[in-house]
């Protein structure tokens, strides 16, 4: 398939898109088996969605396919958004001022939520009322964080790029939007999310590991101190994060109330086995696991599809991040290639916290499954990105 | 140029290295892959089973209980006394009323209001703030009638065409069955029936002894979901209670409470407690203990006390008084019985050949025991002089009976008093019986034999009392008092019946005739003569007893009856605690023989006992008629001993001497009171005045 492309885009010239003919071949040269698994993904995850929120749309909406219909509804949008993005030349991204521009407009978008457009749902201020779908900005800054901090790492030109300089872009593009993140909308798993975004792709730009590898210490003993803390700590005395915490190690012990939704994700997933119970089939997701078809909804595939259904999702994704890698090892200049990292590093960020979570790896925190949980923005801006990747690998060079 | 060169050499350089560190991304992404589809596997090879079955009760996803109807209380002839009615719990749906735009709320709302004493503004309330909620209780307690008129609203409107206009859309309503336990007859034998409430289901009488039979069984309905993911509904039915048939009679229960309160009105006392028993079974007619309260509204005090007294009361005072009216005199208070438990004395001789019909005695007016006088009634007349046994239980004289209790000694007459059943509960079918007090045969001294034999210094309880002398007037069967004749189950059908069982036997039929004729003598010619009826014959016996402590001055009278004498078919003990007690006067044993007079007017015509009309009745001589209790009289010159009207206060002499302060025997009499005692024998002067 490679080299499939390889051959088009062998006739590629820089000013190709005034020739009708090498233009349109100019659009069909592009990663098909990246755009075939997103689309299997979807289409897996539209299923998956289907067959998790069955009940509950009968709960909501009176019928089997309320949730179904919503989802379907933004992978049509999320498919326009995808399509836009694979004909804007991502080096667009990167022209002038457009990378702060978005960045600042991605967070202005996280102040609205302060005006009357603001929803809160469930206690969370975190959706905007766009009066045709609801939009969750922090998905926004996602990519305006992938962005900017592509634009930033490329402005040096030295051999090496120190590491004071990385480590000021990642504060800059990470920790204060996250900060915002969070202070705004309390949404501490996207402020993660962005964080690690950020994070990961200055691991990427910087020469060494040293201090990455001193990072991982550091966040490896604060890990142990808090657990230690909170197997000390009064339990019902400590605090909401610690006891996340407690829950976390001892999820039995809370299983009526803030252990719930861990328990019955670990009852889902046990009871699975190999093959599971076959698609549609699973107990935990009337009403028992809340919202299955959202950050639970890995918990149901395991129920439903067991074992080998656990290992095809990972599997699906681990082939997608692969695409997204070949495509970045390719990407003719380091703005396109740190683009497909971010979008790599944010896929893979709330894959495996998502599945963590599921499985008890980790303390619990919302966080959806890429493609796959329900939820409109999370798939409109991540088809966007597929479409970002989509447009670096039409522009490979044959080397 | 060169500088150019070098920016897109080190920026080649760049690219270069992050290749590989993308590689090493990947890398790690493929580790941390595994780890995460390891941890997949080892939940399910480590807790699969474990939760699977969780998983699996989880199929049984709602579960509904259905209240199985608690079984009905009834009277021997199957008037029923406590049933439960079914009745309907108005429940709403808010999530179903506005599913669907809101189409059913309008018209929901509007039938609701229209049918049901349901405000509008509720319901709107209700769907406000629970919108989402699929079960809000309005209204409790309704009739069948009153939710009729609704659903076949409902009904009519599911049939019609949706084009149809009329047409209302009602939907997100439904009842759900409920039971209210209800007493036909309000307060009638309210200590012996008590009644249940919903939360802990019987709470005192007979609802909480037979508790477990009323109890009906709860039936579940619940939903699961199938191997197709079908909902299924399976419905298991709930078991009704069983019935219980009680011994009572609810027209003797009626007669006496009708007297019972038609005294208390006139004269209330503290407590009036009126057993009504067939001697040849053990079964209880009638029983009741006033004041009586309303089993309907049993946490009512308004119809017992006045408003201003409740008002005074605080949340303890109110939980006591509650609990005081709702104990059962009958079972659950001991007092010292006085003069009615002579018979016993007599009966334990008579058995134990220590005495036999014609002995002789002497009564002097009192006794010399362990350095005590202990007094006869008559001890101002100089006492009954010579007189025989028949005498000596009829007029009840104390000190013949010091003597025979005295030659009985104290082991004979404690394992007499326990083969009568005192010292230990009888068994009857009610909670909170009380076993009475009596002695220990090692630890009775003279002084402690000489009360006994006449009711004094041990403490019993009604049922044992009228147990007692079931068995001393049938010919010694004594029988297990009860209250429960028969079980049925809800349909009917008989699954227990409790057949009168003679517990032991207690005396001959010879000593029972003898004790039957010198109670017939006691109503025809001496003490008991104001309880009877005329035309019918009657044996029985009178209690004056001094509550303790004495310097109270309050009274317990008491009278034992029974008719007809040959063939006994009722036994009936009323007791008045603190007659006229609210007002403070003192005890008159009077009373206790009205209201045995006029209950059992009405009752033995009831109980169709045959009247004996051509039997001559001889009234007896005035001089008997001073003290128809048989009590002890307070002589004029009382030195050494303060006498009371009342007998037992001879106790006080030997509390005193043993300095013992046991509550039940103990007392410290105050010093003569001769204005009380004036005003006794004024009483008794006044009651001759009537007589005549």
């Amino acid at each position: 398939m490679v080299s499939t492309q390889s051959q088009v885009s062998k006739f590629k010239k820089p000013k190709v898109k005034k020739v009708a003919g090498t233009r349109t071949r100019d659009v069909f040269s592009f990663d098909y088996s990246f755009l075939f698994i997103v689309i299997f993904i979807i289409a897996f995850g539209l299923i998956m969605i289907y067959s998790a929120s069955e009940y509950s749309s009968q709960q909501d909406f009176g019928n089997t396919w309320g949730y179904f219909r919503k989802q379907l509804f933004s992978v049509i949008i999320g498919a326009g958004a995808m399509a836009l993005a694979f004909f804007i030349n991502y080096r667009v991204y990167n022209r002038g001022r457009v990378p702060w521009i978005i960045f600042i407009v991605s967070l202005i978008s996280m102040f609205a939520l302060f005006s009357p457009l603001g929803i809160t749902i469930n206690g969370a201020r975190r959706w905007l009322d766009l009066k045709v779908t609801t939009l969750q900005p922090a998905e926004f800054v996602k990519i305006g964080v992938i962005i900017l901090t592509a634009s930033l790492i490329c402005l040096s030109t030295a051999k090496f790029v120190r590491f004071k300089k990385i480590f000021r872009i990642w504060v800059f593009t990470g920790i204060i939007p996250a900060a915002i993140v969070y202070l705004v909308s309390s949404n501490l798993s996207s402020a993660i999310i962005v964080v690690l975004i950020s994070l990961l792709m200055t691991f990427v730009a910087y020469s060494g590991y040293k201090p990455y590898v001193f990072l991982i210490a550091i966040g490896i003993v604060i890990a142990l101190a808090a657990v230690m803390y909170a197997n000390s700590a009064d339990p019902d005395s400590g605090s909401f994060r610690l006891n996340r915490i407690a829950v976390w190690l001892h999820p039995e012990d809370y299983a009526e109330t803030t252990g719930y939704q861990t328990v019955q994700s670990l009852y889902a997933i046990g009871s699975g086995g190999f093959f599971g119970k076959g698609l549609g089939r699973s107990m935990q997701k009337l009403s028992f696991i809340p919202e299955a078809q959202n950050d639970m909804i890995f918990a149901v595939i395991c129920e439903e599809l067991g074992i080998f259904g656990a290992i095809l999702v990972v599997s699906l994704f681990i082939f997608l991040l692969w695409r997204i890698l070949v495509i970045a090892r390719r990407a003719p200049d380091r703005f396109g290639m740190l683009i497909c990292m971010g979008v790599f590093f944010h896929i893979a960020i709330q894959v495996f916290l998502n599945i963590a979570v599921a499985t008890n790896l980790i303390p619990n925190t919302g966080v959806t499954l890429p493609f796959i949980s329900y939820g409109g923005s999370s798939i409109l801006f991540l088809m966007y990105e597929m479409g970002m990747v989509l447009n670096v690998s039409r522009q490979i060079k044959e080397q | 140029m060169s500088r150019k060169n070098d920016i897109q050499k080190n920026k080649e350089t760049m690219l270069g290295r992050m290749k590989t560190k993308a590689g090493v991304a990947f890398f790690v992404a493929i580790i941390i892959a595994v780890i995460l589809i390891i941890r997949v596997v080892a939940i399910n090879v480590t807790s699969g089973e474990e939760y699977s079955k969780i998983v699996l009760n989880h199929q049984a996803t709602t579960s509904k209980t259905i209240t199985g109807k608690r079984g009905e209380i009834r009277d021997r002839n199957g008037t029923i006394l406590a049933y439960s009615k079914k009745v309907y719990n108005l429940i709403i749906d808010p999530n179903r009323m506005l599913s669907e735009d809101g189409k059913y709320k309008g018209d929901t709302i509007e039938a609701l209001v229209s049918n049901f004493d349901i405000k509008r503004e509720d319901i709107e309330d209700k769907l406000n703030k629970k919108p989402s909620s699929k079960y809000e209780k309005m209204l409790t307690n309704l009739e069948e009638s009153q939710i009729e008129p609704f659903l076949k609203l409902e009904e009519e409107n599911k049939e019609k065409d949706s084009e149809d206009e009329t047409k209302k859309n009602i939907a997100g309503v439904w009842f759900e069955d409920s039971f209210i336990r209800s007493y036909p007859f309000n307060s009638l034998a309210c200590d012996a029936i008590g009644f249940a409430s919903v939360v802990n289901g019987g709470e005192i009488g007979l609802e909480i002894k037979y508790d477990n039979e009323l109890t009906g069984v709860d039936g579940v309905s619940y939903t699961y979901i199938d191997e197709n993911m079908e909902m299924e509904k399976v419905v298991k039915e709930p078991v009704d209670g069983n019935n219980i048939i009680t011994t009572l009679d609810y027209g003797v229960q009626n007669i006496l409470e009708k007297y019972i309160k038609e005294y208390n009105k006139k004269k209330p006392s503290a407590n009036t407690a009126v057993i009504a028993m067939d001697p040849n079974s053990g079964e209880i007619l009638g029983m009741a203990s006033y004041p009586f309260f309303d089993l309907n509204n049993p946490r009512d005090l308004t119809g017992v006390y006045k408003p201003e007294e409740l008002k005074k009361m605080n949340e303890d005072q109110r939980t006591d008084t509650l609990y005081a009216l709702w104990s059962n005199f009958c079972t659950s208070r001991v007092y010292e019985p006085g003069s009615t438990f002579k018979s016993i004395t007599v009966a334990s001789a008579l058995e134990a050949a220590k005495a036999k019909d014609g002995d002789r005695f002497s009564c002097s007016g009192s006794k010399y025991v362990e350095g005590y006088d202990v007094g006869c009634w008559r001890i101002d007349r100089g006492g009954h002089g010579e007189l025989d046994l028949e005498e000596a239980l009829a007029d009840s004289c104390n000190v013949a009976l010091m003597d025979i209790g005295l030659s009985l000694g104290a082991e004979t007459m404690v394992k007499y008093q326990s083969m009568f059943g005192f010292g230990n509960k009888t068994g009857i079918d009610l909670p909170g019986e009380e076993r009475g007090i009596i002695y220990d045969p090692d630890n009775m001294t003279d002084i402690d034999v000489a009360t006994n034999s006449f009711g004094q210094s041990i403490n019993v309880n009604m049922i044992q009392m009228v147990a007692a002398y079931s068995s001393l007037i049938n010919g010694g069967n004594y029988y297990q008092p009860h209250m429960v004749k028969a079980i049925t189950d809800s349909k009917g059908n008989v699954v227990k019946t409790i057949n009168p069982s003679v517990v032991r036997r207690t005396v001959t039929k010879e000593t029972s005739d003898t004790i039957r004729r010198y109670l017939e003598s006691g109503v025809e010619q001496y003490a008991v003569q104001y309880s009877k009826v005329e035309g019918y014959s009657m044996g029985g016996k009178t209690a004056t007893a001094q509550k303790i402590p004495r310097k109270d001055k309050k009274w317990l009278v008491s009278v034992m009856s029974f008719a007809p004498v040959d063939n006994p078919k009722i036994l009936l003990y009323v007791l008045i605690d603190e007659p006229d007690g609210t007002t403070g006067g003192s005890g008159d044993g009077m009373d206790s023989q009205t209201l045995t007079k006029a209950i059992m007017t009405e009752l033995l015509p009831y109980l169709t006992v045959s009247r004996t009309d051509d039997k001559d009745v001889v009234m007896p001589e005035k001089e008997e008629e001073e003290n128809p209790d048989g009590g002890v009289e307070t002589p004029d010159n009382a030195e050494e001993y303060d006498y009371e009207k009342e007998e037992e206060q001879e106790i006080e002499d030997y509390n005193t001497r043993e300095e013992t302060t046991t509550e039940t025997e103990t007392s410290v009499e105050d010093q003569t009171d001769e204005a009380n005692n004036d005003e006794d024998e004024k009483d008794i002067q006044d009651e001759e005045d009537e007589e005549e």
